[in-house]
C-alpha cells in the first residue's frame, strides 16, 4: 500500500466513525441541514480521493450516494427510512471496501452487488447535481497525523529529561550560585510542563469510543426488535489512546447484551407499565486517574432467581452455597465463565462466553467492572479504567532488602504488623494475617520472590481490580513515585509477578510488581476473595491513621484511606481567594484544608486527600508516620473527631467530613440514610444523629431514593440503596445490639462511601 | 562471513562478537537484581536513563559468575537492550568466520551458542551469537 492509499485508508475510516452518528441523527430529523451537509461532504471527499488514486469502485458508491444527497440537498426528494437505509447500506459498503484497501488478501463482497445497492438508492427522478455553497458547519479543528512510534519516542525522551533533571536536582541544590539555581528552577518547571503536554497528546476525547455506538444500538435494537433511545454524555473525557482500543470490545459487549437481554420488547414493556421505548444511558466521568464508563438501562434487570437455578444447573456453585447468596452476590454470578441468561441463544449474545470474558479484559488493563441490579427496572455495568497505561502511581516497598514497586491504585491500606490490630498466624503451610478482626489470605513478598526473609513489619491490604484482597507482608515503605513503566525483557518475566520495569528518582532500575498477577499465581480463588469484601464491608471503617504536624504546630492524624499522596508543593504554589487557600496540584487547583498560618516562602509539605470523588490539599509541617487507628475519645470541638494517644502523645484526629466540607466551598449533597425501626427514642435520638454524624441526612420510615438502609435482619425491604445495615434481631423482636456501645455502632454505619461499590 | 568483530574474554576464554550487532561498550556501575529469573540474568541496570536487562556471560556459557558491575557489550534484541557482561573488551578487528564443525570442537555449551571462530594474530576466539547467550538460561530451564 502506498502512502497516498494508507493515507485515504486513515482519513476515510476517522470520517467514518464521525459520520455514522450523522446519519442516525438525520434519520432523527430529516430536515436537519447541518447533518446532511455533513454526510455530503463526506461522499463528496470521498469521491474526490477516490478520484486521483484510482478506486473506481468506491468512487462509483460515493458518487452514487452523493447524487442523491445532492438531490435531497436540492429538495427534490425528501430524507426517508429507506433512504437512509440505502444510505447507511452504501456507506457500510464503503467502510468495506476501505478496510480491504489494508489487508488485500481479505476476501469482498462480489462487485455485482455494488450496483442492488446503489439501485436501492430508488432515484425516482434524475438528480441534478446542486451544488450549494457554504456549510453551516464550524470549521473542524486543525490537526496532523503523527505515527504512534514517534509519540512513543517522544514519551521516552521526555521520561528520561525528568530523570536527568531530577538527578541533577541534588547537586542543583547543594550550589550557592543563585543564577544557577534560579536558572535550574526555571528548567526544571519546563520539564514537568513538558511531560504533561507529551502525555495529553497521548490522550483523545473518549468520543472516539462512543462515536460509534448510535450505530451500534441501532442497528442491534433493530435486529432484535426493541425500540431504544441512546443517551450519551461526558464525551470530552479525555483517556489514553490505547486504553481507547483496549475497552472498545468490553463497551461493546456490555451494550449489546443490554439491548439484547436487558431490554424487553416493546409489547413486554407496555404490559409491565413502561414506555415501549426504552433508554440505554452511557456516561462516562473521570475521577482522579481513572475513568468510569457507566452503561445504564431501564430493561427488566438481571433475574436473579432465574441465574442461581442456572449456575446450580450448570454446577457452577452448589445449591447449599446458592441458597445462602443475597442478591448482589447473585448478580456477580453473571461473570461465572460459561453461564448466560439468555434464554435462547441469539446471534447476538446467549451463548455463555460473555461478561467472565469482559470482566477478564478489563482488569487485566488494572481496572474494574461493577453491577448494580435493580430487578425489574434495569441494570448499571460500570467499567472502571485507568486513564493511562503509561505512568503509574506507585508504592515503593521493600522486601528482602530490596525495593520493589507495587502500583498505588492496587493497594488499599498498608497496617503495621503488631500483636493487636494486625497480625499474621500460620496455618498449616500457609498465613493468614488477621487485620482489625477481618481474616486475609496473607503472603510475604520475600518469600514469594525466593528473597531472604526477614520479620515482615508492615502488611499491605491489597485490593484487586475484582474486588478481592489479600495481604502482602513486607518491611518498609520507601517512597511514592510516579513511574513511566515498560515492559520486561523475556527472560525476567516469570510467573507474571512482576508488570515490568521503571526508572525510579533516584535514577536506579525498579522492578514494578503486578497485583493481579501475584493473586494469580498464589492461586486465590475469586470465590475466596470476595468472600473477603462482605466482611470488610462491614468493619471497614476503622483504619489506620497518618500523623503529622500541622501549620499552627498541632499534632494531628487523618485516616490513611483518604490520604492519596504526600507531596512538596512550592510557596508560590498556593493563593488566597476569599479568605480560603487554594493550590494548584499536577496543574488543577484544589482546595485546601485549613492548618495554620501558610509560611511566607519555601516550600510546603502536603496530604494529597481523596475521597474517591473529589480531592483536597492539606498543608502540613512534617509528617510522622503512620499509626493504627486506636481508641478515639470523642470531643465536642469542630473539625476534630476525637483525640488519639499515639506514643503517649495526644494527636487530633481531624473530622474527614469536615476537612471535605470545610475546603470544598460547593456544598456536598449529603448521603441519605434510612432507619426503617420501630420508631422509638432510642433509634430516633440515638442512632439517628450517629448515622448523622458519620455523614448522611437521615429519613425514617420510608426507603426512598437512599443510599444507606439501616433495618432489623430479616425485615428485608426492597431498595435501591447500594448499602444496607441489618442489625440483628433479638429474642424479644428488638434490636439486640448493645444499644451503648458507641465504638460498635460507629462500626455498623461505615462513613458514607462516595465510591460506589 | 568475514566483518568487524568486538573482542572480548569470558574468563580465560577469548570471544568475538558480530560489530555490527554492538551497540555500545559500557560500564555497569550498579545491578538492581530480579528475582526468580534464570541464574545467567544478573539484573537490571540504568544506563544512559534507559532500563537494560544485564546478562552474566560467564554462567551462560556453563562457566564462572562474574562481578555484577563491569565492562558490558550493549546488544538489542526482539526491542529489548541486553547488557552482556564480559571480563575484559579487547578491541574491534577484522575477521573470518570459520563455521564450528568437527574440526573446531567447541563442546555442547559453546557450540549451542557460537556461530564459529575466527584466528585473530595466530589465536582463535570463538564467535558468539547474542541472541542464543541471552536465552541460554531458558535452554537450560526446559531441559
Amino acid at each position: 500500500m502506498d502512502d497516498l492509499t494508507g493515507e485515504f485508508v486513515a482519513e476515510t475510516r476517522e470520517m467514518l466513525e464521525r459520520i455514522g452518528d450523522a446519519l442516525l441523527s438525520w434519520e432523527a430529523h430529516p430536515g436537519d441541514a447541518a447533518r446532511l451537509d455533513e454526510i455530503f461532504r463526506f461522499v463528496h471527499t470521498v469521491k474526490g480521493s477516490c478520484g486521483f488514486i484510482d478506486l473506481p469502485r468506491i468512487e462509483a458508491l460515493a458518487h452514487a450516494a452523493e447524487t442523491e444527497l445532492a438531490g435531497v440537498r436540492a429538495g427534490e426528494r425528501t430524507a426517508d427510512t429507506a433512504l437512509v437505509g440505502a444510505m447507511l447500506a452504501i456507506i457500510d459498503r464503503i467502510g468495506v471496501l476501505v478496510a480491504a484497501l489494508e489487508t488485500p488478501d481479505s476476501s469482498v463482497p462480489d462487485m455485482t452487488t455494488d450496483t442492488a445497492l446503489i439501485a436501492a438508492l430508488d432515484r425516482d427522478a434524475v438528480a441534478v447535481m446542486a451544488e450549494t455553497a457554504g456549510s453551516s458547519a464550524a470549521a473542524p479543528q486543525r490537526t496532523v497525523r503523527i505515527a504512534v512510534p514517534l509519540l512513543e519516542s517522544l514519551m521516552t525522551q521526555v521520561s528520561d529529561l525528568v530523570l536527568v533533571r531530577n538527578e541533577l536536582v541534588r547537586t542543583v541544590r547543594l550550589s550557592d550560585n543563585p543564577a544557577l539555581t534560579n536558572g535550574f528552577d526555571r528548567l526544571a518547571a519546563i520539564v514537568t510542563d513538558l511531560r504533561d503536554s507529551v502525555t495529553r497528546t497521548r490522550m483523545q476525547p473518549i468520543d472516539r469510543l462512543f462515536a460509534t455506538l448510535p450505530r451500534l444500538v441501532r442497528d442491534t435494537a433493530k435486529e432484535c426488535g426493541k425500540l431504544v433511545t441512546l443517551e450519551l454524555s461526558g464525551q470530552d473525557v479525555e483517556i489514553d489512546r490505547e486504553m481507547v482500543e483496549a475497552i472498545r470490545d468490553p463497551l461493546v459487549h456490555i451494550v449489546r447484551n443490554a439491548i439484547d437481554h436487558g431490554i424487553e420488547t416493546p409489547e413486554a414493556r407496555s404490559t409491565a407499565g413502561k414506555p415501549a421505548n426504552s433508554v440505554l444511558r452511557i456516561a462516562a466521568l473521570q475521577s482522579g486517574n481513572q475513568v468510569s464508563i457507566e452503561i445504564s438501562d431501564d430493561g427488566r434487570g438481571i433475574d436473579t432467581a432465574f441465574l442461581v437455578q442456572r449456575a446450580v444447573a450448570a454446577r457452577k456453585i452448589d445449591a447449599a452455597h446458592a441458597a445462602m447468596l443475597d442478591e448482589t452476590a447473585a448478580a456477580q454470578l453473571i461473570f461465572a465463565a460459561g453461564l448466560s441468561t439468555a434464554e435462547k441463544v441469539t446471534t447476538i449474545s446467549g451463548r455463555g462466553v460473555g461478561m467472565d470474558v469482559v470482566r477478564a479484559n478489563v482488569e487485566r488493563l488494572g481496572g474494574s467492572v461493577a453491577l448494580v441490579n435493580r430487578p425489574g427496572l434495569g441494570l448499571t455495568v460500570t467499567l472502571r479504567a485507568p486513564l493511562t497505561l503509561s505512568i503509574v502511581n506507585a508504592l515503593v516497598v521493600s522486601a528482602g532488602g530490596q525495593g520493589f514497586a507495587v502500583p498505588r491504585s492496587a493497594v488499599e491500606e498498608v497496617v503495621a504488623l503488631n500483636r493487636d490490630h494486625a497480625r499474621i498466624e500460620t496455618v498449616g503451610g500457609g498465613h493468614i494475617a488477621i487485620v482489625r478482626a477481618v481474616a486475609h489470605p496473607a503472603f510475604t513478598l520475600a518469600t514469594l520472590l525466593g528473597l531472604r526473609v526477614d520479620e515482615p513489619k508492615l502488611a499491605m491490604i491489597v485490593a484487586t481490580p475484582s474486588g478481592g484482597r489479600y495481604v502482602l507482608a513486607v518491611d518498609a515503605v520507601l517512597d511514592h513515585e510516579e513511574l513511566v513503566v515498560r515492559p520486561m525483557a523475556p527472560q525476567l518475566v516469570s510467573q507474571g509477578i512482576f508488570a515490568g520495569q521503571s526508572l525510579g528518582d533516584d535514577g536506579r532500575p525498579v522492578i514494578v510488581l503486578d497485583p493481579v498477577g501475584i493473586a494469580a499465581s498464589v492461586g486465590i480463588s475469586r470465590a475466596a476473595q470476595s468472600r473477603d469484601i462482605d466482611d470488610v464491608a462491614v468493619v471497614g471503617s476503622t483504619a489506620s491513621v497518618v500523623v503529622a504536624t500541622a501549620l499552627d504546630g498541632r499534632r494531628i492524624a487523618v485516616r490513611s484511606l483518604l490520604v492519596e499522596r504526600l507531596i512538596e508543593t512550592a510557596r508560590a504554589d498556593w493563593v488566597a481567594v476569599a479568605g480560603r487557600w487554594f493550590a494548584i496540584v499536577d496543574g488543577r487547583h484544589l482546595a485546601g484544608c485549613a492548618s495554620g498560618d501558610l509560611p511566607e516562602e519555601g516550600a510546603i509539605s502536603a496530604m494529597l486527600l481523596f475521597d474517591g470523588q473529589r480531592r483536597v490539599i492539606l498543608p502540613i509541617a512534617t509528617v510522622h508516620d503512620l499509626a493504627p487507628l486506636d481508641t478515639i475519645v470523642p470531643v465536642d470541638a469542630e473539625g476534630v473527631e476525637g483525640l488519639l494517644n499515639i506514643d503517649d502523645q495526644p494527636v487530633q484526629l481531624l473530622d474527614a467530613l469536615w476537612l471535605f466540607e470545610g475546603a470544598a466551598a460547593a456544598s456536598a449533597t449529603r448521603p441519605v440514610a434510612s432507619i426503617l425501626l420501630d420508631p422509638s427514642p432510642w433509634s430516633q435520638a440515638i442512632l439517628g444523629p450517629l448515622v448523622a454524624a458519620a455523614g448522611y441526612t437521615v429519613q425514617f420510615g420510608t426507603a426512598e431514593t437512599a443510599d444507606l438502609v439501616i433495618h432489623l435482619e430479616g425485615d428485608d425491604p426492597e431498595t435501591d440503596a447500594t448499602q444496607r445495615v441489618a442489625l440483628a434481631r433479638g429474642t424479644d423482636g428488638s434490636v439486640a445490639i448493645d444499644r451503648y456501645d458507641r465504638a460498635a455502632l460507629n462500626r455498623l454505619i461505615a462513613p458514607p462511601q462516595r465510591k460506589s461499590a | 562471513m568475514s566483518g568487524l568483530y568486538v573482542l572480548a574474554w569470558i574468563g580465560a576464554q577469548r570471544v568475538a562478537f558480530d560489530a555490527t550487532r554492538v551497540e555500545a561498550v559500557v560500564d555497569i556501575a550498579a545491578v538492581v537484581p530480579v528475582p526468580l529469573a534464570a541464574a545467567h540474568v544478573i539484573g537490571l541496570a540504568a544506563i544512559r536513563s534507559q532500563v537494560i536487562t544485564v546478562i552474566d556471560c560467564g554462567i551462560a556459557t556453563g562457566g564462572q559468575a562474574s562481578a555484577p558491575t563491569g565492562r558490558a557489550i550493549v546488544t538489542t534484541i526482539d526491542g529489548h537492550r541486553y547488557a552482556l557482561r564480559v571480563d575484559h573488551v579487547d578491541d574491534v578487528v577484522p575477521g573470518l568466520v570459520r563455521v564450528a564443525d568437527d574440526s573446531v570442537p567447541l563442546g555442547s555449551v559453546w557450540s549451542a551458542l557460537a556461530d564459529g571462530v575466527i584466528e585473530v594474530a595466530g589465536r582463535f576466539a570463538v564467535v558468539l551469537d547474542p541472541a542464543r547467550l541471552i536465552s541460554a538460561g531458558s535452554i537450560a530451564i526446559a531441559a
